[in-house]
């Protein structure tokens, strides 16, 4: 009866024994669900990582196009930069040469405008990335803290192994007691609770391997989590690469435009200069032709003068040409000498002078000839008073034109002059007008200022200097001036000083 | 045959005398005119379109106050054919300047250049 009720016992234990098993079957699928379940996580993060890999290689891609277009703009603007120098050597060519260049310079404006926008939009999709990245960043996070709590359940399903290790032992022990009751069944319980520890030892291992690939899982999201934030770096300093050849394709435009405006100070002053050149020539032929008049006319008469037998009459008309040939030679030679003397004195300094002291000076000096003549001069200096100036030079602008007005007067109405100041764009403007017989200046046109030029050869005694001098200084003070006149009605001079 | 005319036009009346004595000794007979204002030379050209057939030799000086020899010969130019075919016209300077040379070869209206003064042998060489 005792070993009956035992032997029931023991089934009833082997029973209990049995549903354990199956209770720890169940819990390992679990686990095996849950690993299943990280390993698929993981798969999603190395997606993410990759295609951020990819957005980063096309980034570099774009900033290398960026590069190329810079570097274009830079060899444009080497090119300009010899173009302008091949412009300076060729003066004469410089106002085509000039326009082509605006032409080019407005084109490199525009293209630097279009790399401007397309810099724009470049920092625009480097935003977007950073913006991409950040939330990487935070999905990192999120795995991170995902892991982390794995890691809690699967160390808390160690514990529970333990457990049921301990458990199991003390079943086994408890199993031994029985099979020291029954040999029996002793042995096929025996079989059983190896197979069980077995498996439990088993479970063990998998547990600590997936406490390792947890591990591994988190360095892995850390090393990407670095990642990410090395190309939100990136990223910044490409946008700064963005902005400073932004900068420098500003820079160069400005550049660009402060080219074409010293190429056009320099077309001003080879023009100037052309002019300058024109005048000397102009200068050098009238006095080469006024100095060899006298002497050709000296050659032939003292030719002439080595003939025998000449009349008297005609030997003293030979006599008077060559004094008179003598005496023009030597005021070649003087008004040559006055000539020089002006351009040579633009350095004598200027003074602040009074127009009103001043034509009263010039009045007072030539009082005899006005009373002469029975001329009137009115004067109004109100606009402008005063003028920083060469004295010499203003005194022999308002003599020569006084005395030309007197000279050129109409024979039956007295001469009257008027001279007045003004103020021009902050210029100084001097007006000479007078009621004289005029000058038809389509006739003469641009001879009235040229030198050993004169007009009525009928009258007077001028000798074609006045107007020249006049001329000369008054461009040798960087001024301008200008004739208009009408016949038997009066002329008018204009002088515009260079403030 | 009608006399050979010169028409000499320089303000410089020292020249003129020179020209004078140079062609007197060149042509005994030929007539010669001076004019120290080429203006009043012009209008005595303009005004000989009546049927004197003579050929007439134009000395022109180039600088002169008023005109010069150039603006004299482009005013010449306007003149009616007929008239024009009766006077040629040799500038007579004292330019040694190549170009004056080079510019009174390529006018059509100007025949030669001659460099002052004027000599026999020169008045020769126009004949």
């Amino acid at each position: 009866m005792d070993s009956i009720s035992k032997s029931d016992e023991l089934i009833n234990v082997n029973k209990e024994l049995a549903l354990q098993k199956e209770e720890k079957k169940q819990r390992a699928a679990e686990l095996a669900i849950a690993n299943k379940e990280l390993l698929f996580q993981n798969a999603e993060k190395e997606k993410r990582a990759e295609e951020l890999v990819i957005a980063n290689k096309e980034l570099l891609f774009q900033n290398e196009e960026k590069e190329k277009r810079a570097e274009e703009l830079v060899i444009a603007n080497k090119e300009l930069l010899f173009q302008n120098e091949e412009k300076e050597k060729r003066a004469e060519e410089l106002a085509i040469a000039n326009k082509e260049l605006v032409f080019q310079d407005a084109e490199k404006e525009k293209r630097a405008e279009e790399l401007a926008i397309a810099n724009k939009e470049l920092i625009f999709q480097n935003e977007e990335k950073e913006k991409r990245a950040e939330e990487l960043a935070i999905a990192n996070k999120e795995l991170i803290f995902q892991n982390e709590e794995k890691e809690k359940r699967a160390a808390e399903l160690v514990i529970a192994n333990k457990e049921l290790i301990f458990q199991n032992e003390e079943k086994e022990k408890r199993a031994a007691e029985l099979v020291i009751i029954s040999d029996l069944t002793d042995a096929i319980q025996q079989v059983a609770n190896k197979e069980l520890l077995f498996q439990n030892e088993e479970k063990e291992k998998r547990a600590a391997e997936l406490i390792i690939a947890n591990k591994e899982l988190v360095f892995q999201n850390a090393e990407r989590e670095k990642r990410d934030a090395e190309l939100v770096i990136a990223n910044k300093e490409l946008v700064f690469q963005n902005q400073e050849k932004e900068k420098r394709a500003a820079e160069l435009v400005i550049a660009n435009a402060e080219l074409v405006f010293q190429n056009e100070q320099k077309e001003k002053m080879t023009t100037d200069l052309i002019q300058r050149n024109k005048d000397l020539e102009q200068f050098t032929y009238i006095i080469s032709h006024n100095l060899r008049a006298p002497v050709a006319n000296i050659i032939g008469l003292s030719y002439r003068l080595q003939q025998t037998g000449l009349p008297e009459d005609l030997r003293s008309q030979i006599g008077a040409g060559l004094s008179t040939s003598v005496t023009k030679l030597d005021e070649v030679i003087r008004d040559l000498n006055d000539i020089l003397k002006i351009r040579q004195k633009v350095d004598e300094s200027k003074q602040l002078i009074n127009f009103a002291k001043f034509a009263a000076d010039i009045q007072l000096s030539i009082e005899k000839m006005i009373e002469n003549e029975k001329a009137v001069i009115l004067w109004n200096f109100t606009e402008a008073e005063e003028i920083v100036t060469i004295k010499s030079y203003l005194h022999s602008i308002f003599f020569n034109l006084i005395s030309n007005s007197l000279k050129y007067r109409q024979p039956t109405v007295p001469p009257m002059i008027k001279i007045t100041s003004r103020k021009e764009n902050d210029k100084i403007v001097l007006l000479f007008e007078d009621n004289g017989i005029g000058i038809d200046l389509s006739k003469v046109g641009e001879h009235v200022f040229g030198l050993y030029k004169r007009f009525h050869t009928d009258k007077a005694d001028g000798k074609g200097m006045g107007l020249y001098m006049v001329k000369t200084q008054v461009e040798s003070m960087g001024g301008k001036i200008s004739i208009s006149s009408e016949v038997n009605t009066g002329t008018q001079f204009r002088i515009e000083f260079n403030s | 045959m009608t006399p050979l005319q010169f028409i000499i036009i320089d303000n410089d009346t020292v020249n003129n005398l020179l020209c004078d004595l140079a062609i007197k000794d060149a042509v005994a007979d030929a007539r010669i005119l001076d004019f120290t204002d080429p203006l009043k030379a012009f209008e005595y050209i303009g005004a000989n379109n009546e049927s004197n057939h003579s050929m007439n030799i134009v000395l022109l000086d180039i600088n002169m106050p008023t005109w010069t020899g150039w603006d004299f010969v482009d005013h010449f130019e306007k003149l009616d054919e007929k008239i024009k075919n009766r006077f040629k016209i040799y500038m007579l300077s004292s330019s040694i300047d190549n170009n004056d040379k080079l510019r009174a070869v390529e006018n059509k209206n100007v025949v030669g250049y001659i460099e002052k003064p004027l000599t026999e042998e020169k008045v020769f060489s126009l004949l």
